[in-house]
């Protein structure tokens, strides 16, 4: 009995001795780029009517996501990830724009929100973009594919934007919220620069 | 053993003793009274347009009106009282006015309930006509309320007329944004004044950047 003691006592000090130092885990600084500059957080919309609207982003905000993995209660393995997130909204109860990161060992979880459209997926610095790629309505169930591309530049009421993303809905036509995104243009350091709703109407970021 | 069973059941006495229990006061709310419901001219299945005033692009909005009756509350149809949890509304009634467009723009909603009955039947003095407001929302930002039709009381701006698209609309509320609470930049933005009376509705709003979308009737 003694001895069963003592080698417990053993493996918990082993286990002890054996705790890795605490990682954390970071998005990188080039992913950040995508959130909205401060200087251009505050900017006008306008539509094929000739209708604007203001779009306005709060500041970055980021947090830690602690896991720890630990054996008869000794803690041998420590790690934060990073989360950063940042939101905008427009007029609309359901404009809210959010981009958010979660910076994990293997990739970085991207969540993309739009007009209440949910677009998610894994992004690694040497493979790109990884995993389904799937938005759904925040409204239900549904589910819809996408294709994504990046272009080097994109030209919005006489203003070239550089690093863009576009994002596509692939069968808009079984859309029927009013307000779903079916194509998004997203500039880094900027946010939405261009996008479309249900197909119908177009609205672009007014130029300064 | 006997003495372990008997030091258990005294000590759940004194649990059960120590856990004051108060059952729950129930006001059973009469309905919203219908000369309070007309400050809201609309119908379920109405439509009504508002123009842009510059552009001239109309805008439509479907109304839907439904009234929400008994919330219910651990398997009971009891409205709970948030501020007190022991007090229980019955028949607590919501009257909904959503007033929705496929413009990406702003939507509308008016709400109203019988909860003003509380004061008629507490002991409290208070001026039981300041809980009869009509709240209406607009967008993202926009909070405002006014009286019941027929309620007279607090400081609003109230224009004779208003000439609007060809029409004169009388008696009309210029209500500006009372939201508060919110502290993030750019919560101004969006509607910033509702033009509003019992008779006809919604008359037009002003958006913070200076457009205005005025009532259309053809």
């Amino acid at each position: 009995m003694k001895s069963k003691v003592l080698y417990f006592m053993l493996l918990v000090i082993l286990l002890a001795s054996c705790r890795k130092p605490k990682e954390e885990i970071l998005v990188s600084e080039d992913l950040k780029e995508w959130f909205v500059d401060s200087g251009n957080r505050h900017f006008e919309v306008c539509d094929e009517n000739g209708i604007h609207q203001t779009f306005h982003f709060d500041d970055i905000e980021n947090d830690f996501l602690e896991n720890s993995s630990s054996l008869f209660g000794v803690t041998y393995e420590f790690t934060e990830h990073e989360q950063c997130g940042q939101k905008g909204r427009g007029f609309l109860e359901d404009s809210q724009c959010q981009l958010h990161f979660t910076a994990y060992s293997d990739a970085t979880h991207v969540f993309f929100e739009f007009y209440n459209a949910q677009f998610s997926f894994n992004y690694n610095e040497s493979s790109g973009i990884e995993g389904t790629m799937k938005c759904s309505d925040g409204y239900g169930d549904a589910l819809y594919g996408y294709t994504i591309e990046r272009l080097d530049s994109y030209e919005v009421d006489g203003k070239t934007y550089r690093d863009v993303i576009h994002i596509k809905v692939v069968d808009p036509d079984c859309i029927t919220r009013p307000t779903f995104p079916t194509e998004i243009y997203y500039a880094k350091h900027y946010g939405p620069i261009r996008y479309q709703l249900a197909r119908q109407h177009w609205l672009h970021r007014v130029a300064e | 053993m006997k003495k372990l069973l008997i030091l258990l059941i005294l000590s759940g006495l004194f649990v059960l003793t120590a856990c004051p229990h108060k059952d729950p006061t129930i006001i059973n709310l009469e309905p919203l009274e219908e000369k309070y419901r007309e400050s809201v001219p609309y119908q379920d299945g109405d439509t009504f347009v508002l123009q842009h005033e510059t552009n001239k692009t109309l805008i439509e909005f479907k109304v839907w009106r439904y009234l929400q009756v008994d919330n219910v509350y651990e398997g009971e149809t009891y409205y709970r009282m948030q501020y007190d949890p022991h007090i229980y509304y019955e028949n607590y009634q919501q009257d909904i006015t959503e007033c929705r467009t496929d413009y990406p723009l702003f939507n509308f909603k008016l709400q109203m309930d019988n909860e003003y009955r509380i004061h008629e039947y507490s002991d409290s003095t208070a001026d039981n006509s300041h809980a009869k407001t009509l709240s209406i929302c607009a967008g993202n930002n926009f909070y405002t309320w006014l009286p019941f039709k027929g309620v007279t009381f607090g400081d609003y701006v109230m224009l004779d007329s208003m000439q609007v698209n060809g029409r004169t609309y009388y008696d009309v509320f210029e209500l500006k944004n009372q939201s508060y609470g919110y502290e993030y930049e750019g919560a101004n933005d969006g509607v910033q004044v509702l033009y509003y009376n019992y008779e006809n509705g919604i008359v037009g709003v002003e958006m913070s950047n200076g457009e205005k979308f005025m009532r259309y009737e053809e």
